[in-house]
């Protein structure tokens, strides 16, 4: 096996290898412990090595069209094959890097909080399942694999939501969560069979030669838009997002939030490749985004409970991406996409990556609250900095990130959207600048309340070495991100936006 | 609770086990052939579980076996498919070579039913349905209990047993 059939085959290894090692693991667990923790960093360390084996062929070289089962992994013809077909291009790598970053971090802290659970080998066999789920949805292109990959994540995160089944709260979240993902996909289904129905092909490539703007078309586009909206925690539909973010354990939080990013980049993806309608789908996700940003954040206004005020907080960010990338496509073809739309979507995926990063250091930092306190309401937490100096530095990063202050990588994202969607729409920019300031006035109350004043001496165990390195992993990506936020736009954004609007020209020939 | 069926459910179920299980395997080898594949010959092995566990009231003590033998089923249907490698996953690089049964046959049109026709599809007929009867046997079997898969701390699976 040579070193160019690694490169071309990484996509399938991305899905393949921790799919095989969820199975292992599960097995493994007849024998001894140890052998299924170092089953699960041996995966997760060779998932991230293909992801940016693949990433840098696709940034330095070519993007290719991974056909499963043919003879060549890139056939000169895909129409004469009905086969499976993976998109390996900008807009994938941009999408499989900020799953892995979060991925990396999240099973690393696992191997310390979830030390004293049982059942341990199951634990990594979901947590596995579900990044090969979320990898294979942005990376697929085909839309019945969507379908089956959709599943996959919704049944594996479901049983992680699940995982500490002694606690009724858990189990209700994830009946919730179980009951809309499982509707959802049967509603995509439907639509996935509306549009085989009508143009008999289900390759993103092919379908996007066959789509008209009929009236099937418009009613599948919506379908799929409602569902995946909903997976991404748009507002109508973000009922289940607070409850499963609050009660899943708490290592795995940041992963069932990246779940719902993967949803949103499908999102993207399904709307500027396959759909071509775009003032219409860009004027929804403006509508939607918008009210996701007013919302959510009027909703963390309230909180008490530290895991809810985040989650709440997230359904706001998921706002933020979904109005740039809206007005990215409501402008798409147009004079204004090169005066602003661009821009706007390169704010928009810019505030994707960076989303996942400072997210993922939130939720891992309150649950390590948590998990020395057993406390989680805010009015009764207070003075942790004295005795978590680490996580009050890590919490603080993550709080300034989220709010947008100057310095750190969640402004420089911000201050490229309000820039693009004030000359779209000045409101909607006065918007995201008045809900980034009460998100400041948020996450400041949260993190007063919690690690500010005299020490209560509410700290009743360590927060281990393996929790801190989790943490530490996503401090460097966001410190990394803050430092150099011309080169991650140049590099890694520009060419997902590039792969979005060229819509694989040149894959059919 | 201990209950048990009368001696003509038990007859009756020793009997009809291995004639489903057969039929079961049928399906799966002839998966790429005729109607069926691994998913329902596995599902036509596991309904001879439920039965088992209606006539007696219990399997024995199989229940890890179970899971093992269903994980085995997708590791190595995973690695059939990543066999193909050198063209891409999911090749089908054993059509026209004869393998297992010698004698290289066309694998287009019709013929009258060889089972190497199918290259790697038999084996992961084979794969998905020993991955499927395990799994729905599991599955069947933890529906007549009352225990959940996982445990919480300190109870262990000795005193959820105990309880029935």
């Amino acid at each position: 096996m040579t070193w160019d059939t690694l490169v071309t085959n990484s996509p399938t290894f991305i899905l393949g290898i921790p799919l095989l090692f969820a199975f292992l693991t599960a097995l493994s667990g007849r024998f001894s412990k140890k052998i299924g923790d170092t089953l699960f960093f041996i995966a997760l360390i060779a998932t991230a090595f293909f992801v940016s084996l693949m990433s840098y062929e696709v940034l330095t070289g070519e993007s290719w069209f991974y056909v499963f089962g043919a003879e060549q992994p890139s056939p000169e013809n895909i129409r004469s094959f009905f086969r499976i077909t993976f998109a390996a291009d900008g807009f994938a790598v941009l999408a499989t890097i900020t799953i892995m970053i979060t991925a990396v971090a999240a099973g690393i802290y696992s191997y310390g909080f979830m030390k004293f659970e049982t059942g341990l080998n199951k634990f990594y066999t979901l947590f596995l399942l579900t990044l090969a789920g979320v990898n294979g949805m942005v990376l697929t292109g085909d839309l019945f694999n969507l379908f089956v990959w959709f599943e996959v994540t919704s049944v594996a995160s479901c049983a992680l939501v699940a995982f500490k089944n002694y606690r009724g709260e858990s189990v209700e979240a994830a009946l919730k969560y179980m009951i809309l993902s499982t509707v959802g996909g049967l509603v995509i289904l439907f639509s996935i069979g509306l549009l085989y129905g009508q143009h008999g092909v289900l390759n993103y490539a092919l379908l996007r030669e066959g789509i008209t703007g009929s009236f099937i078309d418009k009613l599948a586009l919506g379908l799929v838009m409602v569902i995946l909206a909903m997976k991404a925690s748009s507002v109508p539909m973000h009922m289940w997002a607070p409850d499963a973010y609050g009660e899943a354990p708490g290592s795995v939080t940041p992963f069932i939030a990246i779940t719902s990013l993967g949803s949103l980049f499908v999102l993207f993806r399904l709307l500027f490749s396959v759909f071509s309608l775009t003032v219409v789908s860009g004027s929804i996700l403006i509508i939607l985004g918008t009210l996701s940003m007013i919302i959510g954040v009027s909703m963390a206004l309230v909180q008490s409970d530290l895991k809810r005020l985040i989650a709440y907080l997230s359904v706001s960010q998921v706002g933020y991406m979904m109005m740039a990338v809206g007005v990215g496509l409501a402008t798409l073809n147009t004079g204004d996409y090169d005066s602003f739309g661009e821009l706007a979507m390169q704010g928009g995926l810019f505030h994707m990556i960076n989303d996942g990063v400072y997210k993922a250091l939130l939720f891992l930092s309150a649950v390590a609250v948590v998990h020395v306190t057993d406390i989680r309401s805010l009015n009764d937490l207070g003075g942790l900095a004295h005795k978590m100096p680490y996580v009050t530095f890590f919490f603080l990063l993550g709080a300034l990130s989220i709010a947008g202050i100057p310095p750190l990588s969640g402004f420089s994202s911000k201050l490229l959207i309000y820039k693009s969607v004030y000359l779209y729409s000045p409101i909607l920019a006065i918007v995201a600048l008045v809900v980034s300031i009460i998100t400041l006035a948020i996450i400041g109350k949260a993190f007063f309340n919690a690690f500010l004043g005299p020490d209560q001496g509410l700290v009743k165990r360590r927060v281990s070495k393996t929790m801190l390195l989790g943490m530490g992993i996503l401090t460097v990506a966001l410190v990394l991100f803050t430092l150099f936020p011309n080169i991650v736009v140049t590099e890694v954004v520009t060419p997902a936006i590039d792969a979005l609007t060229e819509t694989f020209e040149g894959v059919i020939p | 609770m201990k209950w048990e069926m009368s001696r003509v459910v038990k007859t009756v179920t020793d009997i009809l086990v291995a004639p489903i299980i057969i039929f079961g395997i049928y399906l799966i080898l002839h998966g790429h052939l005729t109607p069926g594949g691994g998913f329902q010959g596995g599902a036509v092995i596991a309904s001879s579980t439920a039965l088992l566990i209606i006539a007696y009231g219990t399997l024995g003590k199989h229940k890890k076996d179970l899971s093992s033998i269903e994980a085995v089923g997708l590791t190595l249907f995973i690695l059939i498919a990543f066999l193909g490698i050198g063209s891409t996953v999911f090749y089908n690089y054993i059509t026209g070579t004869g393998f297992p049964f010698g004698g290289s046959l066309p694998y287009h049109g019709p013929n009258p039913g060889y089972i190497n026709t199918g290259g790697t599809i038999t084996f992961m007929n084979l794969m998905v349905g020993i991955e499927v009867a395990a799994a729905l046997s599991l599955i069947l079997w933890m529906m007549s209990k009352r225990g959940g898969v996982m445990e919480p701390k300190g109870s262990s699976s000795k005193k959820a047993e105990g309880k029935d």
